[in-house]
C-alpha cells in the first residue's frame, strides 16, 4: 500500500519534540561542553581542555564512587535471579497468587525517598532490625548498620533488589504467560523436573525479558541509585556509600564547581552508554 | 496419592508466598506502628503495635513542620504537569502509530531511548537553563523538566497501544470529510482511554515520587515537594524516628491508595514497558 505522507503529522509531535529537545536533549549535549570547563555557574564557563579529566582520575573520591558502582553492579545477578524463581514458582495462577503478585510490588511503587529514610531509621544501632535480631538471640550481627564502613554499600544493593524484586517478577510472570503451554507439558513428558524445565523452557522462552531487566539492573546501579542512597546515608559514613552520582551532585551544589561536575556526569554518561552499547552488539552477533 | 501430593506441594508453595508477601510488608508494618507511638513506647517497645496509639506525631509533622503546604505543592505540580502530559503523549502517540511520515523511525527511537537519560546527569545543565529562563524555584520550571523527562515514556506506551488499532476507523472518518485535528480528539482520544488511564496512574506515581530534580531546583522551603521535605527531615533536622515515621508514612498514603484502586492499571503499565514482542 503506498500512502502519501501526512506532513501534518509534524504538529501532532511538535509539542512532545520541542519540551524534550529544550530540556531533555539540548542539556545533555551541553554537558559535553561544560565538563572541558571551569565554571562557578555565576561566572561564564572557562575552556581548560583535558585538566578536569586529569583531577578526576586522581580523584580519591572518584575511585571509590567506582569502586562503589562496581559493587553494585556485582547484585546484578542476585537481582536478576531471584525474582526468575518465584516468577517461575507462580506461573500458573493458583490461589493466593495474586494477593502475592499486589503485594511484592507495594516496594516499586513506593519513592525510593521513603524507602531510604524508613531503612535509615530501621537500621539505627538502636532500631526495629537490631531489636528483632537481639530478640532471636542473634546479638552479635546487630552491628551498627549504618555505620560500617564495609557493609552499607551491601545493604544499598539488597533494598534496591527488595524495591525492584515485584517488578521483577510481574515482568517474568507476564513474559512467561506468552510461553506456549505446550513446551512445559512436552517437557513434563520428557520427565524433566522443576529446575530443567526452568533453564530449558522457561529461560530461554523469555530471555528478552531476562535481558531487558539485567540493563535495567545495571543502569539502577551505575546512575539510579541518588535518592535512595541521599535519604538513607547520604552517601556515607565517610565516602562509604558515596557513588558517582553524588560526585555530580557534590561538585556541583556543595563546591559549585559545575564544570567538575560535569565531567563526572559525563563519566556517569559513558558507564550507561557502554550498558546499552554491549547489550545492543551482542543482540547484534546472536542475530547474525 | 497423587493428588494428595500436589496439594502438599501447594500449600507447601501458599505458605512460602504468604512469607515472602510478609517479609515484604514488614518495613512498612514498623513505618506505621512505629508512627502511632509516643516516644516512650518507642523507646520501651520497637517491635509491638502501641498499647495506646496516639496521632500526635501527625499532629506535629502538619503544625511544626508544614507538610500540609507541601502536599499542596505536590499537588499543583501534579496537576500542572498532568494535563500537558496526556494531550502531548496521547497526540504523539497517535502520530506514531496511525501517520506516516519521514523520518518517523529514527524519531520513534528518539522518544524511546530518552528513557535511559539518567536524571542527576541532567541536573547540572537543567539548572543552567532554567536559570537562564528566570526558572529556578519555580514550579513552572520544574513542571517542564518534568513533562520533558517523562512524557517520552508515556507516548512510547501510547504508540503501542494507538499501534492495535485498525486503520480503517481513521480512514472512514477522512472520507467523511474529518480532519487530522477531529480525527485525534473525536476518535483517538476515547479509543485510547484505557490506555491514558494507564499512563496517567504510571506518570502520577513517577512525578509524586520524583526527588533530584524537586531537590535542585526547587531552593526555598515555601516551594518544596512533599520528597524533598522528607528528606531533608531526616538529613539536615534530624527528625526524632516516631515524627519521621508519622511523615513517612503521610506521604506514601496517596500512592498506596492510588495503587489499591488501580492495581491493574499498574501493572498493565509495568508489563507495557518492558516486554516486547
Amino acid at each position: 500500500m503506498n500512502k502519501k505522507y501526512d506532513y501534518a503529522a509534524y504538529l501532532f509531535i511538535l509539542p512532545l519534540f520541542v519540551v524534550m529537545i529544550t530540556f531533555m536533549l539540548y542539556p545533555a549535549m551541553t554537558t559535553f561542553y561544560y565538563g572541558f570547563t571551569k565554571w562557578n555557574g555565576i561566572a561564564s564557563p572557562e575552556w581548560t581542555g583535558l585538566k578536569n579529566f586529569q583531577k578526576l582520575f586522581h580523584d580519591s573520591s572518584f575511585k571509590k564512587a567506582i569502586i562503589n558502582a562496581l559493587i553494585l553492579a556485582l547484585y546484578v545477578p542476585l537481582w536478576s535471579i531471584l525474582p526468575l524463581l518465584v516468577a517461575f514458582l507462580i506461573r500458573e495462577s493458583k490461589p493466593g497468587v495474586s494477593f502475592f503478585r499486589s503485594v511484592v510490588l507495594i516496594p516499586f511503587v513506593i519513592s525510593p525517598v521513603i524507602l531510604g529514610v524508613l531503612f535509615n531509621v530501621l537500621l539505627r544501632k538502636h532500631g526495629v532490625i537490631n531489636t528483632l535480631l537481639e530478640l532471636v538471640g542473634m546479638d552479635f550481627l546487630a552491628v551498627d548498620w549504618l555505620v560500617e564502613p564495609e557493609m552499607v554499600i551491601h545493604e544499598i544493593a539488597l533494598i534496591t533488589i527488595y524495591k525492584f524484586f515485584g517488578f521483577g517478577v510481574i515482568l517474568y510472570v507476564g513474559a512467561m504467560g506468552k510461553i506456549s503451554e505446550s513446551l512445559f507439558d512436552s517437557a513434563k513428558i520428557d520427565g524433566a523436573g522443576w529446575f530443567r524445565t526452568l533453564l530449558v523452557v522457561a529461560v530461554p522462552g523469555i530471555r528478552y525479558t531476562i535481558e531487558f531487566f539485567i540493563i535495567l539492573g545495571f543502569i539502577t546501579f551505575f546512575a539510579r541509585m541518588f535518592p535512595i542512597v541521599y535519604t538513607m546515608t547520604g552517601g556515607g559514613p565517610g565516602y562509604a556509600s558515596f557513588v558517582p552520582e553524588f560526585g555530580i551532585y557534590f561538585e556541583a551544589f556543595q563546591n559549585f564547581r559545575l564544570g567538575y561536575s560535569s565531567t563526572w556526569a559525563i563519566v556517569v554518561y559513558l558507564m550507561s552508554f557502554l550498558v546499552v552499547f554491549i547489550q545492543v552488539t551482542s543482540m547484534k552477533r546472536r542475530e547474525a | 496419592m497423587k493428588k494428595g501430593r500436589i496439594n502438599k506441594r501447594k500449600l507447601i508453595l501458599l505458605f512460602f508466598l504468604l512469607l515472602l508477601s510478609l517479609a515484604t510488608l514488614m518495613p512498612f508494618y514498623y513505618m506505621v506502628t512505629t508512627s502511632i507511638k509516643t516516644m516512650d513506647a518507642y523507646l520501651g517497645e520497637k517491635v509491638l503495635p502501641p498499647r495506646a496509639p496516639t496521632l500526635q506525631n501527625y499532629i506535629t509533622i502538619f503544625s511544626k513542620f508544614s507538610l500540609g503546604s507541601y502536599f499542596v505543592n505536590n499537588f499543583i505540580i501534579l496537576a500542572g504537569t498532568l494535563i500537558p502530559y496526556i494531550l502531548m503523549c496521547s497526540a504523539a502517540g497517535f502520530a506514531f502509530a496511525q501517520l506516516r511520515f519521514p523520518l518517523q523511525i529514527p524519531l520513534l527511537l528518539v522518544v524511546s531511548g530518552i528513557m535511559i537519560f539518567p536524571q542527576m546527569v541532567l541536573g547540572v545543565p537543567l539548572y543552567a537553563l532554567l536559570g537562564k529562563f528566570k526558572m529556578i524555584n519555580s514550579h513552572v520550571g520544574l513542571i517542564l523538566c518534568y513533562l520533558a523527562y517523562f512524557t517520552p515514556y508515556a507516548a512510547y506506551l501510547m504508540t503501542t497501544y494507538y499501534r492495535n488499532i485498525p486503520a480503517t476507523y481513521m480512514e472512514a472518518a477522512r472520507i467523511d470529510g474529518a480532519n487530522l485535528w477531529q480525527v485525534f480528539t473525536r476518535i483517538m482520544l476515547p479509543m485510547g482511554k484505557t490506555m491514558l488511564i494507564t499512563v496517567i496512574i504510571v506518570g502520577s506515581q513517577a512525578i509524586w515520587n520524583e526527588l533530584p530534580f524537586a531537590l535542585l531546583f526547587l531552593r526555598s522551603e515555601k516551594k518544596r515537594t512533599l520528597m524533598t521535605a522528607v528528606a531533608l527531615l531526616n538529613g539536615e533536622q534530624g527528625v526524632a524516628a516516631i515524627k519521621l515515621c508519622a511523615a513517612l508514612t503521610a506521604v506514601t498514603l496517596p500512592i498506596v491508595l492510588l495503587y489499591i484502586v488501580a492495581q491493574n492499571q499498574i501493572q498493565q503499565g509495568v508489563l507495557a514497558g518492558g516486554i516486547k514482542e
